[in-house]
């Protein structure tokens, strides 16, 4: 398999433009010769979405990386849509900034991918998702046209915010050139809480009990036994096929101590608890937000987004695991979101089929939805990967058309064969 | 399409009873206009649905029919967003102004749109929780209003704007459909039609329920009154006060021209002589927060202050957010009335923003007083004048004209939380260029495709308008 396979199908050619000009050009001539193409960022989440209708032209946004202005006393940067959210973390880094996104594959995603898949991560509720850090975007829509809605000032409501509308739109409307966004101060100290459990109940109780005291947390994350011992495998902590509580902390120094000594003592009733700082908090955590990953390599990958208010957590958590159990998937909870996934390695696609089909059933019972976000072609076949997206889809696909009239863009690949 | 008023009304009474679509020149009087004070069309009818599918109903009668609808909550739009730009009915959604659902675990309360912002205060303040965004005019207006104009306020910069705040809706479209957008699970599949709504004044849909986020009330707060001789070291020290990690819960700036006129009005609220005043409220847990006072305290004096001290009592505390909100009110010594402008420039920008607006003042001799909440960049310039005094008047309107330019040149935007309305379309061309424009445009059509949902507004008037 390539670099830009996706679901099996090859591209026949590969772009790479430099500037906004070449995408326009690559999109006309698709236009005109009725092509499909398939943005490519750093590749990550290829997987994500249906079995493109047509796939004739990968558009690589790699040349189009790069910060193009930081101002850091405005708490400010844009940058192309290619650049990598890992060396965009480096650059704001050294003055002491970052951007509150913890979007999995972290060493690969750009920004424009975690756009255009509303890939957020465990600190989402704290923070806010990336569309609520967009000030302002400059893209080329399906049809060949350069926009230009490139903001810097945090309150702007002068006309529509077509800015952030193109978050999660999967490559289907536009191909995202640059972004301007919010940075945030990095605080003063952080730590990580974390307490084992034997079993799934008691580490979800215990999660949903943390909030109701008054801690500095940003992220409350439970990691079933599997991930656990992953966690075990690549950072010695966890394991013992135990669940996972992990709790991460920010603010000032002592602050941060004492509340953690707090989290640790209110977590008393767990078969342990650990509590991390500096270089080992920060690598749990990145292990955490990018779980996907992590994940071991090879085999026929299945992996599920589901998402529920966060009180139903708990119980949606259990189903995956019960409804999945044949399978031995992997499940992770960011908690505070309501926002879990389920990996499997694996395994029978009639029965896997099934398996989504009752716990899609059971999301949407609690009021949430399930997105396959990553599945064999095969599988793909015989279940729609985002599920059904209710009365919306007709405005969906009328802003589609304005978009993209000849679905050039990712043909078929987004929700309702959009 | 032909306009049938008479039709339509018959239609909305036989549906809604008349009770619920009133028609006296008593009851629609005051429809004429909005807090703009802008003159509009008498509206037809003024119809109060009580229900979501009565509004349903409303839109799909009125659609049928091209009858143009404004929907409107308070009415207290400072751009004419709720004037009549053409002659139809107004949609209040002030009868639609219960709370739903109060669920704290999580962390959301779900309300109908008319319900008054304020007023969820008093339900979520004794849970512990408060629903962040604060417009100034919070004790009137809505939460629809709130999200069609995505309002700000002070509590911004540290909680974010409406969008920040509001997990889910429900919509109603042209077509009386009824579309749920989000919702307490967060980031589902499909479109981010949402974003879409924040700012869209009317233009797109009906908003009858709001998922709204709730924040827990902070522990523990201290409030700083910092002077500067110089704006500049005022806007450093804004810089480096949230470079260090502490987000304040507001950071308000008074500028020159304002101090001045608060100076005559109410001579002993701040010290004389200065360029600019800040307001800083830090908010936090009790443990740390006076350390967090001291540390705001500590930047303010590298940074030059005259003057910089906590508020030692309540009463303190109230007295300068006073002065703050008498800034306008000051403005009466110059001129019976004034602009109020409301713009956004990059942070860093204010002070040369602020220089720069000062100069327009001299060239066409007015004052140009300004409030800023200085955090997030959104400022607040008025010009008094008197409207008797066509010379005056004409004055102040070419000065606003100019400050709009410069906001634009600095990055800025003609609008950061009051809209575009009728006010501000001419000036849209200064910030979007014609494809983008029409991208809009084709935008609404998706919606409202016959336009009869606050038309007249935000876009630029074309040819034969």
């Amino acid at each position: 398999m390539g670099r830009y396979t996706v679901d099996g199908m090859e591209p026949k050619e590969v772009v790479t433009p430099e500037d906004v000009d070449e995408v326009v050009s690559v999109l006309k001539r698709a236009n005109e010769e009725g092509l499909g193409v398939l943005v490519v960022g750093g590749g990550s989440k290829l997987s994500m979405g249906m079995k493109p209708k047509k796939y004739d032209i990968a558009l690589s946004t790699s040349r189009l990386g790069g910060v193009l202005e930081f101002s850091p006393e405005d708490f400010t940067v844009s940058v192309g849509g290619g650049m990598k959210l890992k060396e965009l973390q480096e650059i704001l880094g050294k003055e002491n900034q970052f951007l509150p996104i913890d979007a999995p594959y972290y060493n690969d995603a750009t920004i424009g991918g975690i756009v255009a898949a509303n890939t957020n991560g465990p600190r989402r509720f704290h923070y806010g998702a990336i569309r609520d850090l967009i000030l302002g975007a400059k893209f080329v829509s399906g049809s060949g046209i350069p926009y230009d809605f490139g903001g810097k000032v945090v309150k702007n409501v002068a006309g529509y915010r077509v800015r952030s509308f193109l978050t999660g739109s999967m490559g289907t409307l536009a191909v995202i050139t640059e972004l301007t966004l919010k940075t945030y101060p990095l605080q003063e100290k952080e730590a990580s809480v974390i307490a084992l459990y034997e079993s799934a109940d008691e580490a979800l109780k215990s999660a949903m009990e943390l909030p109701k005291k008054d801690f500095s947390y940003t992220a409350i994350d439970v990691l079933g036994k599997k991930v656990s011992n992953l966690m075990e495998e690549r950072h010695g902590i966890g394991a013992n096929d135990l669940y996972a509580l992990v709790v991460r902390l920010e603010g000032f120094g002592d602050l941060v101590e004492e509340h953690s000594k707090a989290v640790e003592e209110g977590l008393k009733g767990s078969a342990k608890t650990i509590t991390l700082n500096g270089k080992e908090h920060f690598s749990l955590w990145g292990f955490i937000q990018d779980v996907q990953g992590n994940l071991p390599k090879g085999g026929e990958k299945v992996l599920l987004r589901i998402g529920v208010p966060r009180s139903s957590s708990p119980a949606i958590f259990k189903k995956a695991e019960g409804v999945l159990s044949e399978f031995d998937p992997f499940v992770w909870l960011h908690e505070e979101t309501g926002i879990m996934y389920a990996a499997v390695m694996g395994g029978d696609p009639r029965e896997l089929k099934k398996g989504i089909v009752k716990l899609r059933k059971e999301s949407e019972k609690l009021d949430g939805y399930l997105v396959v976000e990553s599945a064999p072609v095969e599988l793909k076949e015989m279940v729609d990967v985002w599920g059904d997206v209710g009365e919306a889809l007709e405005l969906m696909r009328g802003l589609k058309e304005v978009f993209d009239p000849n679905y050039v863009l990712s043909p078929g690949r987004f929700v309702g064969g959009i | 399409m032909e306009l049938e008023p008479e039709r339509a009304l018959d239609r909305l009474v036989r549906e809604l009873g008349k009770e619920k679509v009133l028609t006296g020149l008593d009851e629609t009087l005051v429809y004429e206009t909005d807090s703009s004070n802008l003159m509009g069309e008498m509206p037809l009818a003024i119809v109060t649905p009580t229900s979501v599918e009565e509004v349903s109903k409303v839109l799909k009668i009125c659609d049928e029919e091209g009858v143009p609808i404004v929907p409107r909550g308070s009415g207290t739009d400072l751009m004419g967003g709720a004037v009549p730009a053409s002659r139809g009915i107004i949609l209040s959604l002030s009868k639609l102004n219960r709370v739903l659902d109060l669920d704290l675990e999580d962390s959301c309360v779900v309300v109908e749109s008319g319900i008054i912002t304020a007023s969820l205060s008093e339900v979520l303040m004794e849970h512990g929780f408060f629903y962040a965004p604060d417009p100034s005019s919070k004790d009137v207006c809505t939460i629809g209003g709130n999200i069609a104009h995505n309002a700000g306020g002070p509590h911004c910069l540290k909680y974010g704007v409406t969008s920040n705040n509001v997990l889910g809706m429900e919509v109603v479209l042209p077509s009386g459909k009824v579309v749920k957008l989000g919702g307490k699970a967060l980031d589902p599949p499909g479109y981010d039609l949402q974003s879409l709504f924040y700012g869209s004044e009317g233009t797109l849909g009906v908003v009858t329920k709001a998922y709204l986020k709730l924040t827990r009330v902070p522990e523990s707060r201290r409030t700083l009154l910092a002077a500067f001789k110089d704006i500049e070291d005022a806007g450093r020290a804004v810089s480096e006060i949230i470079g260090s990690g502490i987000i304040p819960g507001a950071l308000e700036l008074i500028d020159k021209a304002s101090l001045d006129s608060l100076a005559v009005y109410s001579p002993d609220r701040f010290p004389k002589g200065m360029d600019a005043v800040l307001i800083i409220e830090v908010e936090g847990y009790e443990k740390v927060i006076d350390r967090m006072a001291e540390r705001v305290v500590e930047i303010c004096k590298k940074n030059n202050v005259s003057l910089v001290k906590v508020a030692e009592s309540e009463e303190e505390r109230e007295s300068w957010w006073k002065g703050r909100e008498e800034t306008t009110g000051a403005l009466g010594i110059y001129a019976p009335t004034f602009l109020d402008e409301d713009v956004s420039v990059p942070r860093s920008k204010i002070p040369e923003t602020l220089r720069r607006l000062y100069e327009i003042a001299k060239a066409y001799n007015v004052i140009i007083a300004s409030v800023a909440h200085i955090g997030d960049g959104n400022f607040h310039p008025a010009i008094p004048f008197d409207p008797k005094d066509e010379d005056s008047k004409m004055r102040a309107f070419a000065a606003e004209r100019e400050l709009l330019k410069v906001c634009v040149e600095m990055g800025g935007s003609i609008t950061g939380e009051h809209g575009v309305g009728l006010s501000k379309k001419e000036f849209m061309s200064w910030m979007y260029g014609e494809r983008e424009l029409e991208l809009m445009k084709r935008i609404k059509k998706v919606f409202d495709p016959k336009g009869i949902l606050n038309p007249g507004k935000v876009f630029p008037s074309e040819k034969g308008d």
